[in-house]
């Protein structure tokens, strides 16, 4: 998997936190996985924990 | 972060996980840590301003590697709802999540049971009201899996399939039925709104499943809450637990992938509590009989429809 970091604080990415400057940006692996209907990716928070967006393919943010 | 000890009174391990006495613990709306980062608003676990579902280590793990995992997963941005709220679509969604959940975490080394879980209601510990639930991957097969293991070899074959059978014949605790999933109170069920939602077909975890038995497992979910939220006419508290195969290096050892709700109500705002016999001698003392319960709940299903 390739990890990549999200831009700067302030760089308008939807990753940008709004209370003020990261040690460490959020590093985002750009490549999509699948799994049935679902695409996903996977980030770092800034503490190091995993987070995996799961979005269904088709779908966007609907709540 | 977190220690194992072994009550050799009881055979089970213990496992310490003290820093989870300061976890967020029932914040107000606006400072809800699973709802999504809004634009100028504060930056919260999840820093998006939109998602669909969400998994992330837990703050507060139980266990974490190289001795498990604890994750949150988080079925909404949206702040109110509720299995029985969400869309057909997101609940199925939320299948294939929890089937790439214990398909990754089933593969680590250090993890030997993936336990996926929701508590629901303020009766049952919970912290947070955000729609979400919980998965902690454990590096021991924990005791009521293993009792279901042992089930299966009291019985000679897998324990489910037989009881579902019995429970099909008699038909009298049935609640809700597809081609692909049954649900029941069981024949001796210790809760009074216990239900089992079971795959007839015998899969030994999500894995196993196709994508139509997923869907009528997630639609099985959904009615089911619904039913429990009709019960009473206002939200159920329940602990859901999907009890799959262990993913130990041993070898195949049964298991048939189901979903054991266990709602602390016995009745409209009185609780079933563990007390002397539950807790001291590990019998539990019923206040209604499953037959009639099943048959409430068969009707609260149907208005809840």
């Amino acid at each position: 998997m390739r990890w990549e970091t999200a831009g700067p604080p302030g760089a308008g990415d939807a990753h940008t936190r709004t209370d003020g400057p990261r040690e460490e940006p959020l590093k985002v692996a750009r490549e999509e996985e699948h799994v049935g209907p679902l695409s996903f990716t996977r980030e770092v928070k800034d503490d190091g924990r995993m987070l995996i967006l799961y979005r269904r393919r088709g779908e966007r943010g609907d709540g | 972060m977190g220690d194992l000890r072994y009550n050799e009174l009881r055979g089970e391990e213990v496992d310490y996980a003290i820093h989870r006495q300061d976890r967020t613990f029932l914040p107000e709306p606006e400072h809800c840590p699973l709802c999504p980062t809004r634009p100028g608003g504060a930056v919260t676990e999840i820093p998006h301003p939109a998602f669909e579902i969400v998994v992330f280590e837990n703050r507060f793990p139980a266990f974490v590697a190289p001795h498990g995992a604890s994750e949150v997963v988080v079925y909404t941005d949206s702040h109110e709802g509720s299995l029985g709220t969400l869309s057909a679509e997101r609940v199925d969604s939320l299948m294939w999540v929890w089937r790439q959940r214990y398909q990754e975490l089933g593969a680590r080394e250090d993890v030997r049971y993936v336990l996926i879980f929701e508590n629901r209601g303020v009766q049952v510990g919970v912290t947070l009201h955000h729609p979400h639930g919980q998965i902690y991957a454990y590096p021991f097969v924990p005791p009521v899996p293993e009792r279901e293991l042992q089930a299966d070899e009291r019985l000679g074959g897998c324990a489910i399939c037989s009881l579902l059978a019995q429970e099909l014949e008699d038909g009298r605790r049935v609640v809700y039925e597809t081609a692909q999933v049954a649900v029941y109170v069981p024949y001796a069920a210790r809760w009074a709104f216990e239900a089992h939602v079971v795959m007839r077909s015998h899969r030994a975890s999500l894995l196993d499943c196709d994508a139509a038995e997923l869907s009528s497992l997630a639609g099985a979910l959904g009615a089911l809450v619904r039913g429990y939220d009709a019960l009473f006419d206002e939200p159920f508290p329940y602990v859901m637990a999907v009890h799959q195969a262990p993913t130990d290096d041993g070898p195949p050892r049964g298991s048939h992938l189901h979903v054991e709700f266990y709602p602390p109500l016995r009745t409209a705002g009185k609780l079933k509590y563990l007390a002397g016999s539950e807790q001291g001698a590990g019998t539990f003392i019923a206040d209604t009989l499953p037959e009639e319960s099943a048959a409430t709940l068969r009707e609260a299903i149907a208005r809840g429809a």
